[in-house]
Parts: structure tokens; sequence; C-alpha cells
């Protein structure tokens, strides 16, 4: 698995120079009306995602440090309960984090969202990145049974709302 | 319904006019309607339709494309009339290594090839984008972020912008009288004297002085690294010089500004280069060293004497205990290191008293090509194990799939940060940890970057693509390759890769880029697109076309006809000036596969690959007409008499009469009457007759037409794999269905099984539709244990 870690950062120098990285994020909430949960996957790069927290919680993490220790996941879990969110009636909606995992290229962050009563529609917030990169781009993707639907958050716009 | 049935009609009457049997009308008729055993339920009349031009994705690109002329010929070679202009360079150097300067005069003879008429000269001084006042500074937007670590605050907001640009100190003529300029940003002018005639010469001298950037603090491709554990520096020096640009029938003169992204447009020439450094410190350069006795020891020569011999392993020419014990003085003393390249399209050199410096020989054809790596000792172990290696192991690779290497060496050389190609010279980053360690990922990332630069001795500097407008064609072609010799490396030298069983490139095989594809199309830009105006270079000009490239060679072409026709390519235009359309032209005139699709897709648009499965369907054969063609009779009033006897199909969900397990002989009398009538039992039994009947429809929500690669898995578990080209797209872009025959059940339908075609959404390519968890079901199960 080691060797997905370094595809990253070369991918930041790779070049003959100076290229800009894309800084992108997608984020693919899933409700699930029956179990009263939204589901939660953010994949970000990593070393966007270590140098962040990094830099939020004056840290020293590197590629190689492992995401799942408590005492990182609890910075996690800080960074994003600042950065992601969900407000159902007025309501921020309490979350779970899960952990993360590597996957192909990106770090996945698992999050759950509880979620009652049905509420007619929501607002999703996700600021991630955004204080680092100034062209930052947050894709959501938003899923149910019956509609599908992708946004794109960046600095000027922060959230989004969905009817449900 | 109107129109279908209007339509319909008229075939019939033009059916009626042939005199053929009444039955017939009616077999026919129904033939006309349920070619595909769907009946059409479209019961609106449309609007007038418009007509449109020929928007098909399978239409050859004469308009993307220039007339071939006889400067570049339709079939992608060189004309009988292609030219190229020369540049030749004689220049002394000087390095202030206190003062962190170059200073430089130098006398450029340019040779006007071009059967045009030249009233004035372009000469490209790029390190003007250094200027603190370069405009280049000022085109990005940018904004407050709400944090900052205080380095960043004080090199963001107080200190003063680094002035790295040229400073002209003169330009004369051959009677050292001045010449008259102008200076445009990156951009200088030679108003000549008198116009430059087709196959005349002109002669002329710059003499210039800069500020060497420290390149790990200004992220440039050519500066110095600072080491404050013992006060030296290590200087990889490019773009130091005032060059030409380049003059050709395609962009005049190709004096597009230098503003950061779009890297180099040169002309060829032969250079004659002399470099004054601190005596103590070694150099190399492009080019072979003119005065090796002088500036080399009498034990570093006998050393590189042993070097050109060695095939296998590496020669010290400096060990690290010399260079560690250089480093401790400072010499005052000056050397002059003497250079003559043959050929090439720009110089550049590395020069410092900490370099450890290695060598070997290595085969290329019948000649010997010297691999050679320079690297300070904080390189160490790495640089020693595996730089010069890496060298020689490229050079073969790329020699095996273009052109045999022309040069006589190729040096890669250890600088923090960089990664940066010139002619037989390039600077490449991977640096160990201050105790030696280092991870896979640096040991990988190290590996990579030199193969890659170490390649673009190929593409550009030899296959000499205008990388100014195209990024891709040297980036794109270059990471291609890159990742051949990747995976060849990784076949050579498993112990350098265990306990992987392939090399771990970053880029090449087609689902590494399906992110990239996927991201918002609001911040994706062609392949065509100038470097300038792409949003995200990497995965544009690197990625995505090494990409592109490894499809064509593995899913569309194949390896033979592709090798042979990039080989082609290679050949065509070494030494010289390729445009894109020569790569296009030149892949399809070597191969006879028209590609105009492909270059159209994945070239000129930001269109994505996405085929899918929308519906299968089964059917079993019956002796009576299907529900559906009786409902169509009915409606038609026509008497199912009519019909005379045909065998028919009908939908497994239709079945009311248990027929549906029966085989096409069990269901039909008449089948079975017919073969009787006309075979005997023994051809009969050795026909074969399918089984099961199965209608497929594939859909393509993505706009990339690509081939259909098909894994059909049956009951008894086994697998059938079927490919239906590209083509297959041609009349109906949206979808197109596909009848299967077999003998055993199908059970499953998964498309592109091995992801060799940067399919960017794998949910709807599986069939029954995959009931697999989500990663975040998965992922929660195996935290709960």
């Amino acid at each position: 698995m080691k060797s997905k870690v370094f595809l990253i950062l070369i991918g930041l120098f790779l070049c003959s120079f100076e290229t800009h990285k894309y800084y992108v994020s997608t984020s693919l909430f899933e409700y699930k009306e029956k179990m009263n949960t939204i589901q939660v996957t953010v994949r970000v790069f990593e070393d966007d995602f270590i140098n962040a927290l990094n830099t939020r919680y004056q840290k020293d993490l590197d590629l190689d440090s492992d995401l799942n220790e408590p005492e990182n996941k609890q910075l996690i879990s800080d960074y994003l309960l600042v950065n992601l969110g969900v407000v159902a009636e007025n309501q921020k909606l309490k979350f779970n984090f899960l952990g993360s995992e590597e996957k192909n290229d990106t770090t996945a962050l698992y999050i759950e969202f509880d979620i009652f009563n049905s509420p007619k529609s929501i607002k999703i917030s996700n600021s991630l990145f955004i204080e680092l990169f100034d062209d930052q781009q947050n894709v959501i993707h938003f899923k149910t049974d019956i509609q599908r639907k992708s946004f794109l958050l960046n600095k000027d716009s922060q959230s989004v709302t969905i009817d449900l | 319904m109107l129109q279908s049935i209007s339509k319909l009609f008229v075939k019939f009457e033009t059916l009626k006019k042939l005199n053929m049997y009444k039955n017939n009308f009616i077999y026919v008729l129904i033939l006309l309607i349920s070619s595909t055993l769907s009946f059409s339920q479209d019961n609106v009349e449309k609007e007038k339709q418009q007509g449109h031009v020929n928007v098909n994705k399978f239409r050859q690109l004469y308009e993307e494309f220039s007339s071939p002329n006889m400067f570049r010929t339709a079939s992608g070679a060189p004309g009988p009339a292609y030219y190229q202009q020369q540049a030749d360079y004689v220049m002394e150097i000087e390095l202030d290594e206190k003062n962190k300067m170059i200073y430089g005069n130098e006398t450029i003879t340019y040779t006007n090839n071009s059967p045009d008429i030249l009233d004035y000269l372009w000469v490209q001084l790029d390190q003007n984008v250094r200027k603190k006042d370069s405009p280049s500074l000022k085109i990005d937007g940018n904004g407050l972020r709400s944090l900052y670590r205080p380095s960043e605050f004080k090199s963001e907001f107080v200190d003063d912008p680094f002035d790295g640009g040229f400073n002209i100190d003169h330009v004369l003529d051959q009677n050292k009288k001045p010449l008259s300029h102008f200076i445009n940003q990156t951009m200088m002018r030679i108003n000549l004297p008198y116009p430059l005639k087709s196959g005349e010469k002109f002669s002329f001298s710059i003499r210039w002085w800069f500020n060497i950037p420290d390149h790990v603090k200004e992220n440039s491709r050519s500066g110095y690294e600072y080491f404050p554990g013992d006060g030296n520096s290590a200087f990889t020096i490019a773009q130091f010089f005032p060059r030409m640009a380049v003059y050709n029938e395609v962009e005049g003169w190709q004096n597009y500004q230098f503003w950061g992204d779009g890297e180099f447009a040169l002309p060829f020439g032969n250079y004659d280069v002399k470099i004054t450094v601190p005596s103590d410190h070694v150099l190399d350069a492009t080019g072979i060293l003119q005065n090796r006795k002088e500036v080399f020891s009498k034990e570093m020569l006998k050393r590189y004497n042993k070097a050109k011999k060695s095939y296998d392993e590496p020669i010290m020419i400096v060990t690290q205990s010399e260079a560690e014990e250089a480093e401790k003085n400072f010499s005052n003393q000056t050397k002059t290191w003497h250079f003559k390249a043959q050929n090439v399209r720009d110089f550049a050199f590395a020069s410092s008293r900490k370099y450890i410096w290695d060598m070997m020989s290595v085969k290329i054809g019948n000649r010997d090509v010297m691999a050679v790596s320079m690297y300070p000792k904080e390189g160490n172990p790495l640089w020693e194990d595996y730089s010069t290696l890496t060298v020689a192991e490229t050079l073969k690779t790329y020699s095996d799939y273009t052109f045999d290497y022309p040069y006589s060496k190729a040096i890669s050389v250890h600088a923090k940060q960089q990664g940066m190609e010139y002619p037989m010279i390039c600077f490449n980053f991977g640096r160990p940890n201050i105790d030696g360690s280092y991870t896979d990922e640096v040991k990988f990332g190290m590996i990579g970057v030199i193969v890659h630069e170490i390649g673009h001795n190929f593409f550009p500097m030899i296959v000499n693509s205008d990388e100014r407008q195209w990024a891709w064609m040297d980036e794109g072609i270059n990471t291609f390759v890159q990742y051949v010799a990747e995976q060849k490396l990784g076949e050579d030298y498993p112990d350098i890769i265990y306990p992987l069983e392939k090399f771990p490139s970053d880029r090449g095989p087609a689902e590494l880029i399906t992110r990239y594809m996927s991201i918002d199309q609001r911040i994706l830009a062609p392949i065509m697109s100038n470097p300038e105006n792409i949003f995200n270079l990497g995965p544009n000009a690197y990625g995505k076309p090494a990409v592109a490239l490894n499809i064509l060679r593995e899913t569309i072409m194949g390896r033979e006809l592709f090798d042979h026709a990039f080989k082609t390519f290679s050949k065509r235009w070494m030494f010289k000036h390729p445009t894109p359309e020569d790569f296009f032209r030149t892949m399809e005139d070597a191969s006879a596969v028209d590609l105009d699709w492909f270059w159209r897709g994945w070239f000129y648009t930001t269109d994505y690959v996405d085929i899918g499965i929308k519906d299968v369907r089964q059917f079993y054969v019956s002796p009576e007409p299907g529900v559906k063609l009786k409902e169509y009779l009915d409606e038609m009033g026509i008497p199912m008499n009519r019909l005379g006897s045909n065998i028919y199909f009908e939908d497994f969900l239709n079945d009311s009469s248990n027929l549906k397990d029966g085989s096409p002989l069990d269901n039909s009398k008449l089948l079975n009457n017919y073969l009787k009538e006309n075979y005997s039992d023994e051809e009969i039994a050795k026909l074969d007759i399918p089984k099961y009947f199965y209608q497929v429809v594939f859909d393509k929500p993505g706009g990339l037409v690509m081939p259909i690669i098909a894994e059909y898995e049956y009951e008894d578990g086994s697998k059938e794999r079927i490919k239906y080209p590209a083509q297959v797209w041609r009349k109906n872009d949206d979808q197109v269905n596909k009848v299967v025959l077999s003998d055993k059940k199908i059970i499953g339908i998964v498309l592109d099984p091995d992801l060799e075609t940067a399919d960017i959404d794998k949910s709807n390519n599986t069939w029954p539709k995959n009931q697999e968890k989500s990663d975040f079901e998965k992922f929660k199960d195996k935290i709960k244990g």
C-alpha cells in the first residue's frame, strides 16, 4: 500500500516545473432515509490533507503517519467539525467520524450524520482546504434512492441547500 | 405512432409494386418494424426537424488540421521543402559563486534556411520572467487565506520579489558596433542592418549578467541550492543565456512570451562553451568536454578511462570522501571547463564542490554512451545505488522504442526539488532523510523522475516539438514512454521493486486518469490547449496524453501496430520540429488504423469515457408469435394466419407456456422440419444451434467513443470476452443493441473488466447491477470488526 502514497507526491514535482496541482476534494453524501443516516465519503489528496492538519494544528504528520491513531483521528474529527456540516431544520446534525482509509491515490474519510424526522430540505456546507488553497474546489455528490445531484463549492460558495 | 405507420405504408406501397406474394408483405413488414424485437410506442408527431452539419464522431479531422503542403506532408512526414533554422553559439560564462551571479558573453551565428527574407530576429530572454516587475507575477488571481505560517506571511507580504532578470550590457554586430534591438518582456527583437536572405548567415554578440535564484525558495527550473551545514551551494544552471527563438512555416517567429508554464521552443545548433568556476568545483554540462586533461586530476582521468569500459557498475570519478573533503575549502582560484556540442537545441550545466560523480558505459546499438550521475552527499545512499543504473536502463528502453540515443552521454544531477531536462543533462529530485534513510515513496519518486527527465532527451531535445505551444507533445509522449520504461525497469530489476510485482508508475495506466477526467468540466481544458491556459498541467499535459497513448497501444491498435507507427514518428522527426498533426498523421499513416475519432475525442475535447449496460433481455424460440407481435398485429388489423410459418422469439418475461427452457429444436416444429427436409441427420447433429438468445443494450453516457469490452460469465463459471470495435458507435452515439447467442446461460456481464478504457463510472459496468457494498459500508463493517 505504501507505493500508493508516493504517487501523490510525485504528482507534485514530476513535471518539468511549477505545475499547479489541482486542489479538488470529492464528497459523496448518501442519504439513507430509512436508516436515519447520511453516509459521507470524502476523498482528498493525502498531501493536501496532511498539509491542512499540520498548518491548522502545528503538527508534523507525514505521509507515513497512521491517521487512524486515536490522537490523529481526534484531530481529523476536529477539522471536519469546523469544515464539513449538515444542517436540517436549523439544527446542525451530529456526526460520527468513523475513520480514514487509503484508496487509490487518495485518502477517503468516512463520516456518518444522524438525521431524523425526514426533513424537507438540508443544507450541506464544505469548506475543506479553502483556508489553505485559494482555488480549492469541493465537489459534492448528493444521492438518495430517487435523486442524484452534484454541486461545485469553492471559496465564494461554501454551502448548498438541497430539497428532499 | 402516426409517423411510424406512415413510414411503414410507404415501404408497403413500394413492396406492392414489386409484386411479391401477399404473405411476404406481412413478413417483411414485421421484419421492418421488429428487427430489434421492440415495437415503437412513439405516439407524438414531432416538430419538423432541422438539418445539421456533419457531427459524426468518426468524421475526419479536415477542419482541425491544416492542409498538407510541401513542408509537411499528409502522411505526417517532413515534406520536400521542409527546412529548419540553425543557431550556433560560442559562449564564455563565468559563475560568481560568492555573489550568486552569472556573467556571459556569446556570439550567435544564425543561419536562415527558410525561403523567406528576414528583417529582424527574435531572441528569448527567459530569465526576464524573474524580473521583479515581470508581468507574469501579476497574471494569476489571488486572495487572502484565513491563516498563514509566519514564514509564509513574511515571504508573501513582506519580502521584495527576487530580481532575477537578464541585464543586457550590450548587443554588438560583427564589427563590434552596437546593434539596434528592442526588448518586449521575455523577447528581444534584433533589428537587422540589412534583410537576411534565404541561405545567409548573421552573427552578433550579446554580453549579459543576472542574479541566480535560490531554486529551492523560488521553485525555479534553474538556480542554486544552499547547504547551511557546510556553507556550500550546488548550481544547476539553465536558461542562462539569450537563446534564439524558432522561426518556421507554422508560427513564423515563435515569440509567444514566456509566462512560466509553457516551456521552450528552440532551434538546433552547435555550441562551443567555456565555463569558468571556482577551481575546486566539479562541473558537467551538455556536450563533449574538450580539456579533460586540464580539469581532471590524474586519478580522475584513470577512473574515467576505467568507466569507459565498465558496463555493469558505475565507477566513482569523485568519491564521497573526496567530495566531503572538497566541501571544506573555498578556493579563490578559477578553472575553465570547455565543452562542444553538435546538433543540440540547448545547453545547461551543473557545478559545485559538493558533487560526488560516477559514470558507467552503456551499449546503445554499436556505440558506447556514458551514463553519468552527479550528486551531493545529501543524496546518498540513494543516488549511488540507483541513479546511474536508471540512466542506463532508460537510454536502452527509449532507444528500443524510438531510435538509438545519438549523443555521447546522459547526466542525472541531484537537486533538491527540481525535475528538469536539457540536452544530455537533467536535474532531479529524490532526497533521503538526514540519517540516510528513505521511504519507498522517495526511492520510486527518484527513479521515476530520472526516467522522465532522461527520457526528455528524446522528446523534446531530439524530437524537437514546440513546448511553448504544446506541452503535451513532449510531456505527454515522454510520460507514455516513461511508463513503458519504468515497467521494463521493474521487469529487469525485480530486486529494486521487491516486494511489488510491477514498478508503481504514477501515470500511464488508464485507471489513474479517471479521477481527473471526471472533475468539474469548468476546470478542464482539452489537451490541445496552450499550457498557459490549462488549469492543471500535470494531469492534462502529462497524465491524460500518456493514458491516451497507452490505450492506443494496448486496447485500440495493439502493440505491434502502435510500436511500429510510434517508431516511425520518432525516426521521421529526429532532429526536426514536428507539430501535433505530424504525430497524428504518422500514427495513422504507418498503421492503416483510422484514428481521427480518437484524436478528436481525447485531444480536442474534454469528453470522458463512460459506457454502461442499460438493459439485458433473454428470449426463447416460440412456435407462436410473441405477445408484443400479437398486440401489434391486432392493432394493425392483420389476421394471424397472414403471417405464414415463421420462427418466433418471445421475451422470457412474457412466457406463459413454460417453453422458455426449451431449445429452438424443442420449441419449433417448423425449424425441425426445415432441417430434416434439407439436411441429413448427421449434418443436423453437427449444427451448432444456440440455446440461449440475449439482447443486450449498451449505452454511452460519456462523450468519448471507445470499444465495448464485454466479459460474459456463464452458468458453469467459464467466461468469454468480446470486444466490439469503437466503430460500433458510428451510427448511434447514445446506445447500441447486441444479440448474444450461447449454449450456456449467461449469469453476468462485466464491461471493461481489466480497467483499460478509463471508464469514469463503473456503477453501470455490470449486469446484474453490482450489489457490492459501498466503500462506506465496507469500511464500517471493517471497523466493527
